[in-house]
């Protein structure tokens, strides 16, 4: 009996060791994998969100979306506004024990076009930059042709790796062997599609994590991942379908994290010619009327898209950049919804019977697309216009919207670099290849009063010019009703009882803001 | 020989018009750089985007060229990852197969013995269970018994982890989760999953087949002769009612490696079907392409295993008969 009793206090205290080292080691489900564990690969989203905890940056963006010194600790533009001097951290070392300096930089910058075949490539971000010299161990100089004031924000979403790395290929890195950054973690192990090992690097010179291991394992299908926080094999999952919120807030041992995105989805109506493809000729193109624009803003519910399709996860969007993000205007008002107005704008514009046409959404790439756009063919139903409604498979969807087959149709555009130039370069400038604007302005917006306001925010060179000429941009875009904004999408994140999860303004479900409570 | 040489040519064409149709295919649904692209990225970064991964050549050049690099053993690279797409598909299919291995022999270990006793015990209460069950088996759906299965097993009992792969255990130079506890764990719930519908099939199969030979004259004339029911069983009826299981396993066994999607999605299990599936939703072609080469490639050589065993099951059938 005795033996036995002594067997059971062993027990006891191996179950009691496995504990306290289980808190010490996390895992986390996220629904997207990587295309490459390769920093310099892919500006995507689930590629970027697994770097920045590997890999630091000269610049890195506090939680308030100001700047905050990254590898660099402060950093100056001369008189001309063409040359920057970065003062770089001392006593930083990288993973395998070597130093970190200013070569380093001057390779990164180097490497970056030199990554074969990434369909979404850095280069964009290294443009301005005309050369990167390393002065000292400790100073890089940069020139840059003309004054870009967008430089700091540019280098705020470039991971430095070190000269070591060499010609290592994106390859060498999936096998672990190119990997080799800066940041609170270091790589461990990576299988493609399964998981991710990170070890933390004690030799951090920020804050360091709490956990000494995470595991991040790759869990693409909603009922897995929400199943396998429910069961405790994971202690953090990212994208909790909306469906399963209330659900999972009733459970004592797990907590439900949201926060709105700054990912605005929105209807585009095209503004090209005096017909559009999808509406009878007869008819012409009712969107280059101001009135109707209004009238199928008017006539679209956003209370009830948020409440009722995606379970209250979002917010109603009036303007790209939500509350928080640099460029949001406070003086845009609401949106609001009030059919019988829209109906007498269609009246009063000549379309008292409305008119015919399909609009088209994609199928699961947005969460509960379809039901969404449902919803806006009722809406719109309903003020006259008799609507067809068609969802198109996600692979097939993007490529007709670029190549125009659509007149009215859903997109969504996420900012990811803090502030909200990029969605009005990319989605409402008028498009002008020489210069890459508007590439996603498949709707054709085009206001010269608007491209004006937007390249005098990309001229500026104060934050506070900047962000009115970004404002300015906002208020124009509002008052042409350019495109109609539908709501950002939430975020949610479940996460273990024990732990506690800080959500970052990217909207990235980033394991360094993981905590014990 | 002749004739095993002629069924690898077959093979070759077959994957030839194949890969013609896979590729025209993925070409008429759509640009894959529309959905791989940055949406932040500007004109000029898609262009040589589209110039890089040889785009914007005309249909028929892209795929000559993708046929001569074939030839060569070169499959191209994947769009999406960069690296070479058969490669990618290699390096996941060990998980498939060994799911699918597993798979198999639930369903053949169960499903034999069951259908067997069901087909001799006819009309009993055992035998309408079994039946019953089999038919509940092959209708219910697949996705939904997984997710039932593992709020089950997983979330409500705790017995068995909600999904992935185990610790992988290694065996006589092989490398498998098979091989260890914890990776038996992790497969059981997969492999259940996968084996469910077969093994209803595999029950219906052997209780038909049962109740015709028990009823042959030589089942007859063995009993006659006083040889007990356990070798009159195990040897002349189990014998005699193999050849269309055998068929059936072995065409199951290469749907249960092409397309055992569903389930290693939601059991998040690293296999070539999860990767299939995503590289159409990203138009992939590369992957696409070189993953129905494969595939093509498996069934063929299992039709040609299946044919084999037909002949070492039943001597009166000999491969030129079979090719008939």
């Amino acid at each position: 009996m005795a033996k036995l009793s002594k067997l059971v206090s062993a027990t006891a205290l191996a179950a009691l060791l496995v504990s306290t080292a289980g808190a010490q080691s996390i895992t986390a489900g996220l629904t997207a994998a990587p295309s490459s564990m390769d920093p310099h690969f892919a500006t995507t989203g689930q590629n970027q969100q697994l770097a920045a905890v590997m890999y630091d940056r000269l610049i890195h963006i506090a939680d308030d979306g100001s700047f905050a010194p990254g590898l660099a600790t402060d950093w100056e533009v001369s008189d001309d506004q063409l040359t920057w001097t970065f003062n770089l951290r001392e006593d930083v070392t990288f993973h395998d024990g070597s130093p970190f300096t200013a070569a380093d930089v001057v390779f990164t910058f180097d490497r970056i076009p030199e990554v074969p075949n990434s369909p979404a490539p850095f280069t964009q971000r290294l443009a301005a930059i005309d050369s990167a010299e390393a002065v000292d161990d400790y100073t890089l100089v940069v020139t840059t042709s003309s004054p870009a004031p967008g430089l700091p924000t540019d280098l705020s979403t470039i991971y430095i790796v070190s000269e070591t790395v060499n010609d290592a290929s994106s390859a060498d890195f999936d096998r672990s062997i190119a990997s080799n950054g800066t940041g609170p973690y270091r790589q461990v192990s990576y299988s493609p599609g399964e998981n991710l090992v990170l070890e933390r690097n004690d030799d951090y010179w920020g804050d360091l994590p709490d956990f000494e291991q995470v595991t991040i394992r790759f869990l693409d299908n909603s009922a897995s991942r929400v199943a396998s926080i429910q069961a405790g094999e994971v202690d953090f999952i990212d994208s909790v379908p909306p469906n399963d919120l209330d659900r999972l807030r009733e459970l004592n041992d797990v907590t439900v994290v949201s926060a709105p995105s700054a990912r605005m989805l929105y209807m585009g109506v095209d503004q090209l010619e005096d017909t559009t493809v999808q509406i009878d000729p007869s008819v012409g193109n009712p969107f280059l009327d101001h009135r109707v624009r209004e009238a199928l803003s008017l006539a679209i519910n956003r209370e009830a898209l948020v409440d009722r399709i995606q379970f209250g996860s979002g917010l109603p969007a009036n303007q790209f950049p939500p509350e928080g993000i640099f460029g949001h205007n406070p003086d845009i008002p609401e949106f609001e919804y009030d059919p019988e107005r829209a109906r007498e704008l269609l009246a009063e514009a000549g379309y008292e019977d409305g008119w015919a046409m399909a609009i088209h959404g994609p199928t699961g790439r947005y969460v509960n697309d379809t039901e969404v756009l449902l919803a806006i063919g009722q809406m719109w139903s309903q003020i006259g216009i008799d609507v067809d409604v068609v969802s198109v498979p996600a692979n097939v969807y993007f490529g007709r919207a670029t190549d125009r087959e659509f007149s009215s149709f859903m997109v969504a555009f996420g900012i990811t670099t803090g502030e909200s130039s990029l969605a009005y370069r990319n989605v409402l400038a008028t498009v002008d290849d020489d210069r890459g604007w508007g590439s996603n302005n498949r709707f054709r917006y085009s206001n010269e009063e608007f491209d004006a306001a937007l390249e005098s925010a990309f001229d500026a060179f104060e934050d506070a010019d900047r962000e009115a000429a970004l404002q300015e941009a906002a208020r124009i875009a509002a008052e042409d009703i350019a495109l109609i904004p539908l709501y950002w999408e939430g975020n949610n994140w479940a996460v273990n009882g024990d732990l506690d999860f800080t959500p970052s303004p990217d909207g990235r479900s980033l394991v360094t803001n993981l905590s014990t409570r | 020989m002749v004739y095993i040489i002629r069924r690898l040519m077959q093979a070759v064409f077959l994957a030839l018009v194949m890969s013609f149709l896979v590729f025209a295919g993925i070409f008429s649904v759509g640009d894959p750089v529309a959905i791989l692209i940055d949406p932040e990225a500007t004109q000029a970064e898609r262009v040589r985007l589209v110039a890089q991964l040889g785009l914007d050549r005309p249909f028929h050049e892209q795929y000559f060229i993708f046929l001569g690099n074939v030839l060569q053993g070169d499959f191209g690279n994947s769009f999406v990852y960069n690296r070479p797409a058969l490669e990618l598909i290699l390096e996941r299919m060990p998980a498939t197969l060994e799911l699918a291995f597993a798979s198999i022999v639930i369903a053949v270990v169960l499903g034999i013995p069951l259908g067997v006793y069901a087909g001799l015990r006819h009309g009993s209460v055992g035998s309408k269970t079994i039946m019953a069950g089999s038919i509940l088996g092959f209708s219910v759906p697949n996705f939904w018994q997984a997710i039932m299965l593992i709020l089950i097993f997983a979330v409500i009992l705790g017995w068995l982890p909600v999904s992935g792969r185990g610790e992988v255990g290694q065996f006589m130079g092989i490398h498998s989760s098979l091989f260890t506890l914890n990776g038996l764990k992790h497969m059981a719930l997969p492999a259940i999953n996968l084996a469910i519908g077969h093994l209803a099939l595999v029950i219906r199969l052997a209780r038909s087949g049962t109740r015709e030979v028990r009823a042959q004259d030589y089942i007859r004339f063995a009993r006659a002769k006083g040889l007990s029911e356990k070798r009159i069983v195990m040897v002349h009826l189990l014998r005699n009612i193999l050849i269309p299981i055998v068929t059936l396993v072995g065409m199951s066994f290469g749907g249960l490696i092409a397309f055992a999607v569903v389930t290693e999605s939601i059991f998040a299990w690293p296999g070539m079907g999860k990767l299939i599936i995503d590289s159409i939703h990203l138009l992939d072609r590369p992957v696409v392409v070189a993953y129905l080469i494969v595939i093509v490639m498996i069934f063929i050589i299992l039709n040609l295993l299946v044919d084999l065993l037909y002949s070492l099951i039943d001597p009166r059938i000999r491969l030129d008969e079979v090719r008939q």
